[in-house]
């Protein structure tokens, strides 16, 4: 049980400044997602949590002691590798009760909850195989077993999942979550996968090269993304970006063909801008319609309809919920839901 | 049931004293503490010290005392105006070029025989590849001591029972042959380091290039020529400069075969320098400036080494 | 691929067959030396075979000159290294041993240093390293000479174990690095994360799952320490601290007329690394072609 806390945390590598000074705090119990781009410090950040790097300025703490300078062992950290990073010289048992054995505590105690830990995880009858005789799943599950039979303050996750094939990947994903609604240990879970992000946690942490753009649980990044980046990154397909010019009334894009604007925004200046808006929100009519979309792509999935296509020379993408019998060439009439848009100033990228 | 681990347990985890780390380069230090002492001791010490004894007058009788008296470049002069060193050190270069350059030939012929993996004796061969390079070298020496030796030797009675000789050559007696039979008895016990790297190499080649090239109709040789040897490029320069550097050093088998004989024409430069230090007159101050001027030589070749291996090749 | 000629099986087996003579004939002459007496060697000088074999030069070596056998009856001069073969036997398993245990260890933890710890300084010791190994042993013989004689290690095992470690110690080093830096570092820093320390998780983790790596290294440094000769003979010039090689070596001036026994001997002494050759192949050669080539 405890909460983490990260303040003007920086990190170098040489001189090269790679985490540029960023502040989170993490409540007690939370669910924690980290994502960003490929190379954004979202590793990084976390193995300065576990005390795997240096602490270049700032502090870690942990239930407000800092612990920038003590040893990963004694910091009652658990971290899934993304490679698992099973020993494969010791047996699954082995490998969960390392930890255990290295604390000194009691054998049947080890035993006991390596046996709990096993029952959870549906490892019971591996627990004498060494890691190279397991599926993929089996290890991953492995590897959260190592963790969680230490009853740790605080777990870490490497993006634990990316090497699995994608039907297990959505099964662990249910898994792990139960998993922590069940023990209520505070987690960090660090993802690639925006989704995951969405579905598993409890806040999102989104960075970018370095700095954090937004913190916030997932509906509010989905609902009101801080900026076009942040728009962006979350949700699937994302979100379409328009480019134009606010004037009085409208939306001016580039061609010339104009968008409506929310209400209670008739007053902003004049400026180029991007204009925000996700595939779902759109609707086809066949009349009133406020603009027209040229249908090039349709991409039925079963649950939804995906369309691609162009208004006014510019791309968008359209989920419909029902089946639609359109052609490729084909121009539809749609309406957009105005409470939706966001706005996104087109040099700062912020949300206008 | 998971969270609720035993409160004894997680009391325990409070009591346990929590340490700062070592820092990485104390322990550094301190894992390397005994290697830098070796190193400094063993290897950088005397290196200097052969540097000051090549300065100074160093007999029998300074060793003694342990007081040696400084003499310039005398010991230098002493030896560039040796023609023994000179002698030496041209044996040494000729013994260099060619045992370096059979090294690589043999090496790379017999790397492609035992790399053929649909023949089933390749493996015996494989098997047995390293057999000359466990021969200790001085049991090496007296092995083909044995063989060339005149009135009993091995090499005689063959040629006899083939019927290629009448009567008994006379091998090491014979400053070409003897050298001959020195550079045959190191590559042989040399070769199979070569053997192994080549193999490897050719081990890394993908089969896929050579299907591509018989669709195309290569011959064996243009296959050769045109995939293999280019891909092996980078290790043959590898085991050029690396055997090189040994071949340099050549020692046992001088000692066991020819002793440097007939007269002085097998003399090497280790060999001169073991000679003049450790046998009487005992000029170890010569001896130290003879083998300064080796190591500077194998020096240059082993900053090639060090360049293109830690620097080019990337395996 | 696709097939095989007939022409080029018969060719490769035969090319087989030529390099496994390569490799094996020059060995048959210390065979048959070794199993026939010296009258038998003097007699027929054309033969191949000798007309008859005998075990009297082992049983001369083995004992040390005590048992002459049916052959050395009436020989009262031996050569000393039959004398002194058994205690050369001795000194060379300890110092091969001492050698290989410490060079391993020493080679081990600056290994470690290395790939596992990222410090500015490890890449000037590794470059030291490489530079070490290529020092020409000759060049620091004669002060490694002076330097034992002064600190009073000339003639003692300790001594020659010593010279011996500095001068492996490279090659060692050489050997293990790209073993331990194709280790994943994860597994590193979960046993970190799981209790141990630094240097913990090195001893319970690396090491434990490098054994094949360690066990290759040490195979080649026991080899290349029993064969070594340059050292022993600077430092050992006493008969009580001779290895193998030195004792070897002694024969060159009795060459002329214990042709045979030198080839007995040579057959013990070549016989303990040649088995480890043959047992070990597999790991030798990855130890071999790791050491030569960054890995
Ligand atoms: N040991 C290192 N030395 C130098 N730079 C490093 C080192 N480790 C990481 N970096 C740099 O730090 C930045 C952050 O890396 P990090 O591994 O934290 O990214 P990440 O967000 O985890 O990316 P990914 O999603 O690909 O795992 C990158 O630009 C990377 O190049
Ligand atoms: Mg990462």
């Amino acid at each position: 049980m405890a909460n983490v806390s990260v303040e003007k945390l920086k990190k170098n590598y040489g001189t090269m400044e790679v985490i540029h000074g960023i502040d989170i705090d993490i409540q007690d119990g939370e669910f924690v997602a980290l994502v960003g781009p490929s190379g954004c410090g979202k590793s990084t950040l976390l193995r300065m949590i576990a005390g795997l790097e240096d602490v270049t300025a700032g502090t870690v703490s942990i239930d407000g002691e800092v612990i920038n300078d003590i040893a990963p062992r004694d910091r009652d950290i658990a971290m899934v590798f993304q490679s698992y990073a099973l020993y494969p010289h010791m047996t699954v048992a082995q490998n969960m009760g390392f930890a255990l054995k290295l604390a000194k505590t009691a054998p049947d105690e080890i035993d006991t909850r390596i046996r709990v830990a096993a029952a959870t995880l549906n490892l019971t009858d591996y627990l004498e195989r060494f890691p190279r005789e397991l599926s993929g799943g089996q290890r991953q599950r492995v590897a959260m077993g190592r963790a969680i039979v230490r009853s740790p303050k605080v777990f870490l996750f490497d993006e634990p999942l990316s090497n699995l094939d994608a039907k297990l990947r959505v099964r662990m994903r249910t898994e792990i979550k139960s998993l922590h609604q069940r023990l209520g240990a505070t987690s960090i879970y660090v993802t690639h996968d925006q989704i995951e992000a969405m579905t598993m946690a409890d806040r999102i942490v989104v960075m970018r090269g370095g700095y954090i753009e937004q913190i916030g649980s997932p509906l509010e990044l989905y609902d009101a993304p801080n900026n076009e980046f942040v728009a962006t990154f979350i949700g699937s397909p994302s979100i379409n970006l328009l480019e134009g010019r606010i004037e009085k009334d409208a939306f001016r894009l580039t061609d010339g063909s104009t968008l409506p604007l929310p209400d209670g925004l008739d007053d902003l200046d004049t400026r180029a801008a991007k204009y925000g808006i996700r595939p779902e929100h759109f609707e086809i009519v066949e009349t009133g319609g406020v603009a027209t979309v040229k249908i090039d792509v349709v991409e039925p999935t079963g649950n939804e309809t995906i369309l691609s296509g162009t208004i006014g020379g510019q791309e968008v993408q359209i989920t419909q919920r029902e089946r639609l019998n359109l052609k490729p060439g084909q121009e539809v009439s749609v309406t957009l839901r105005l409470d939706a848009i966001h706005l996104f100033d087109a040099n700062t990228g912020q949300r206008i | 049931m998971l969270g609720q681990s035993d409160p004894a347990v997680s009391n325990g985890k409070k009591a346990k004293r929590r340490w700062a780390e070592l820092a990485p380069s104390w322990l550094a230090l301190g894992m390397n503490f005994p290697t830098l002492i070796c190193f400094v001791l063993i290897l950088a010490y005397p290196i200097f010290f052969a540097g000051y004894l090549s300065f100074h007058d160093v007999g029998v009788r300074e060793l003694r005392s342990g007081e040696y008296s400084f003499s310039g470049f005398a010991n230098y002069i002493t030896l560039f105006s040796d023609p023994v060193f000179w002698k030496s050190l041209k044996n040494t270069v000729l013994f260099v070029i060619i045992s370096v350059s059979l090294e690589v030939v043999i090496g790379l012929a017999v790397a492609l025989v035992i790399n053929e993996h649909r023949i089933k004796l390749s493996k015996l061969t494989k098997f047995l590849i390293l057999v000359p390079w466990a021969v200790p070298p001085i049991v090496n020496g007296f092995l083909w001591a044995f063989i060339f030796n005149t009135q009993f030797g091995y090499l005689n009675r063959l040629l006899y029972q083939m019927g290629f000789i009448e009567e008994q050559v006379i091998w090491l007696g014979n400053p070409s042959t003897a050298f001959m039979a020195i550079v045959i008895a190191y590559v042989w016990r040399t070769v199979p380091f070569n053997i192994l790297l080549y193999h490897a190499a050719l081990q890394g080649i993908p089969d896929q290039l050579y299907e591509a090239a018989e669709l195309d109709r290569a011959t064996a040789w243009e296959k050769f020529r045109y995939i293999t040897l280019p891909l092996l490029r980078p290790i043959i320069a590898v085991t050029l400069i690396l055997r090189t550097t040994f071949a340099f050093m050549i020692f046992d088998e001088i000692f066991a075969i020819t002793q440097g004989g007939p007269g002085n024409d097998t003399w090497v430069a280790a060999w001169y320098t073991y000679k003049t230090s450790f046998n009487p007159p005992f000029d170890i101050g010569v001896g130290a400036a003879s083998a300064y001027v080796l190591a500077l030589i194998v020096g240059v070749v082993a900053i090639a080494y060090v360049r293109y291996v830690y620097t080019k090749v990337e395996y | 691929m696709n097939k095989v000629t007939w022409r080029y099986r018969i060719f490769m087996n035969l090319a087989n067959v030529l390099v496994i003579c390569f490799l094996l004939l020059p060995l048959v002459p210390v065979v048959l030396g070794a199993f026939q007496s010296e009258r038998t060697l003097h007699g027929d000088v054309w033969a191949l075979l000798p007309a008859e074999y005998t075990l009297d030069n082992f049983r001369l070596i083995l004992s040390g000159g005590e048992n002459k056998g049916e052959i050395f009856q009436g020989i009262d001069y031996l050569p000393n290294s039959v004398t002194w073969f058994r205690n050369a036997f001795m000194n060379s398993m300890i110092v091969a041993t001492s050698v290989t245990v410490l060079t391993l260890t020493l080679a081990t933890l600056t290994a470690l240093t290395i790939t596992r710890l990222n410090l500015s300084w490890t890449s000037y010791l590794m470059n030291a390293t490489v530079i070490s190994r290529m020092v020409p042993l000759i060049v620091l013989m004669l002060p490694l000479f002076v330097v034992m004689r002064n600190i009073g290690l000339l003639n003692t095992l300790p001594g020659i174990i010593m010279a011996e470690v500095g001068l492996l110690l490279p090659y060692a080093i050489i050997i293990l690095v790209p073993y331990f830096q194709a280790f994943p570092k994860e597994l590193e820093e979960s046993a970190r994360l799981d209790g141990c320390s630094r240097f913990g998780s090195y001893v319970r983790i690396v090491v434990p799952l490098s054994t094949p790596a360690l066990a290759a290294c040490g195979v080649i440094i026991f080899i290349i320490s029993w064969h070594e000769l340059l050292i022993p003979l600077i430092i050992a010039s006493k008969p009580e601290f001779m290895t193998l090689p030195v004792v070897l070596a002694g024969l060159v001036s009795d060459q002329f007329v214990f042709f045979t026994v030198m080839m007995a001997i040579c057959l013990i002494g070549l016989a303990p690394t040649l088995l480890l050759v043959l047992l070990l192949q597999k790991y030798l050669v990855k130890g071999l072609t790791a050491g030569a080539v960054k890995g």
